[in-house]
């Protein structure tokens, strides 16, 4: 596999994904760079902006199997990992495990705000370990292993907000915007004439996909960008002025590593300075906690990370 | 891997050299200056070489060590930041480490001098030699030094003035040093050194009012007839003029004799 195959496979990719999902290509490709980092992302957005069409439209194009979990108060953790059930089908009555959601290669968790820690938990597990436990027994899960949760920022009454520990798990915490005037007014030409979602072959196989993971990890990275990466990070924690808590060693970890699978995404065998500071937004925007002297002023972590980028 | 090798080590020597030659022309610059400051100073011109010799040895060790593969980079953006990771990495060897390795070689074979030079620099700085060296020319040919500005003196009065300041701030000095052995010329030290307490100065409203007691009362002048001055008298000879002189007679003839008489 070289470089530029990768570059030309999500090239492709994207052009396909398009024909579902117009605009949003930032989204995309910052999920497919998590796809690459073999880590999960947290999705923030308000409904309507194709954050699942997008997850389902990746899945398909990269044949792998989707499954979807509603986030609700009443989800119990082993409706996502799975349980044991009683089976009578051959005549002799013996507990057989049934697989949840989980056994995927691709988890959309739907809002998962609303779920309780008991089962966010039960996921968050699932995205470290890439295994799941049930009773006595571990069962491994099939990879790649990716999950996509999504979080709406309005209606926080009832939710259980993922303690800073476990959004710390997510590789990048991806904001999705609203659409141009130019692309809203397509997607209602689009969505409005047919019913018929576009029929997506796959175009990526899974051994190619874990081939570039694999991949990901090879591409050198000089001394000066790991160096400006880690200032970066440290200082999160060195403005107390304005952040209260900063962004832990994984979050150094996370940045070079999603910068590795965004030069190779774009082609390059070497990471530079933009391509580091283009992604500490995701790495660190949910890993960052302003303080009230932020807040007072309006700043959203992202302003507060581009001042550290200064 | 060492194709990366020596093609980094021929970015290296290709910014030593762009580095070298850029302390090369300073220190000419430099010993043009100098040079030309001793032709006009009527110095030998030997004194030109140390101050370029003190800033050419240090610069070449000090260039020399601040060489970086970035310096290339910012030259060349087409390779921002692949120098440097293909020499972090240099020991890695894997497809994407050779990938960037191959591309970065290929690139460098294209790599000339020229293209590390910075034109509007050197250019600069080849004018100022040009300059400075007809400077150099025209002060050493025209016998134009420092003497000559002294000579001028007499038509400008400029270093006289010069002069007259320079004795009236050493006038006012008070320099105690100004000693010929024990005794100051000066005075007495003691005295001429100024002292350090302060003075008190007061002005009250009460002292600078006139005292209307002791003032006298007008007085009536008499102003006689005579104007002129009194008569002062006959003239006088001079004393000095009654010298006595010894066979007055003889020298007498003697000064008619020469007056052709």
């Amino acid at each position: 596999m070289k470089v530029n195959d990768v570059q030309e496979s999500f090239a492709e990719i994207l052009a396909h994904a398009s024909k579902v999902i117009v605009g949003q290509e930032e989204m995309l490709k910052q999920m497919i760079t998590a796809i690459l980092c073999d880590s999960n992302v947290l999705l923030e957005g308000y409904p309507g902006l194709a954050k699942t069409l997008s997850i389902r439209t990746l899945a398909q194009l990269m044949d792998l199997k989707f499954s979807r979990i509603q986030g609700t108060p009443d989800l119990m953790p082993s409706d996502i990992t799975g349980t044991y059930i009683l089976d009578d089908t051959s005549g002799k009555r013996q507990f057989k495990f049934q697989q949840g959601p989980l056994f995927a290669n691709i988890v959309l968790m739907d809002e998962i705000n609303r779920a309780t820690p008991k089962t966010q938990s039960a996921l968050l597990e699932a995205m470290q370990e890439k295994q799941v436990t049930v009773g006595t027994k571990t069962f491994l899960l099939e990879r790649p292993f990716f999950v996509l949760a999504t979080q709406n920022p309005i209606e926080q009454e009832g939710t259980y907000p993922l303690p800073e520990a476990q959004s710390d798990r997510f590789l990048l915490k991806i904001k999705v915007d609203y659409p141009t005037i130019e692309e809203e007014y397509e997607i209602v030409d689009r969505y409005t004439e047919s019913i018929q979602i576009p029929d997506l072959k796959p175009l990526l196989k899974k051994e190619t996909l874990a081939a570039m993971q694999d991949l990901v990890r090879k591409v050198p990275v000089a001394n000066d960008i790991k160096r400006f990466a880690v200032e970066l990070v440290n200082k999160t924690r060195k403005h107390k002025e304005l952040i209260e808590y900063g962004a832990s060693p994984r979050a150094s970890i996370g940045l070079i590593l999603a910068s590795k699978a965004r030069a190779l995404l774009e082609g390059k065998d070497y990471v530079n300075k933009d391509i580091i500071k283009h992604m500490s937004f995701p790495i660190l925007r949910h890993r960052i906690i302003l303080n009230f002297e932020a807040e007072r002023n309006n700043f959203n972590e992202d302003d507060v990370i581009r001042y550290l980028l200064k | 891997m060492n194709s990366i090798r020596r093609a980094l080590n021929h970015v290296r020597r290709t910014l030593i050299f762009v580095s070298l030659f850029h302390v090369f022309i300073n220190t000419v610059v430099l010993f043009l200056i100098f040079a030309t400051i001793t032709v006009f100073t009527i110095l030998p011109l030997f004194y030109a070489t140390i101050p370029a010799g003190i800033y050419f040895i240090p610069a070449i060790f000090i260039t020399y060590r601040k060489i970086k593969l970035k310096d290339a980079e910012e030259k060349i953006p087409d390779l921002e930041w692949q120098l440097r990771t293909a020499e972090d990495n240099i020991m890695k060897d894997n497809e994407v480490t050779q990938s960037l390795n191959d591309r970065v070689t290929a690139k460098i074979a294209h790599l000339r001098s020229l293209t590390l030079f910075d034109g509007k620099k050197v250019g600069l700085k080849f004018f100022g030699i040009f300059g400075l060296a007809l400077l150099f020319l025209f002060v050493s040919s025209s016998d134009f030094t420092y003497d000559t500005l002294k000579d001028a003196n007499a038509v400008t009065g400029f270093f006289n003035k010069i002069d007259d300041i320079g004795s009236l701030i050493k006038a006012k000095k008070l320099n105690i040093s100004d000693s010929e052995g024990d005794r100051d010329i000066y005075g007495d030290p003691s005295v001429a050194q100024p002292g350090t307490d302060p003075l008190l100065l007061e002005l009250t409203q009460e002292q600078s009012q006139p005292d209307l007691s002791k003032i006298n009362d007008p007085r009536n002048l008499e102003f006689t007839k005579k104007s002129q001055a009194e008569d002062i008298g006959g003239a006088i000879a001079d004393s000095t003029y009654e010298e006595t002189i010894k066979n007055k007679k003889l020298v007498k003839k003697y000064f008619e004799q020469l007056a052709g008489e």
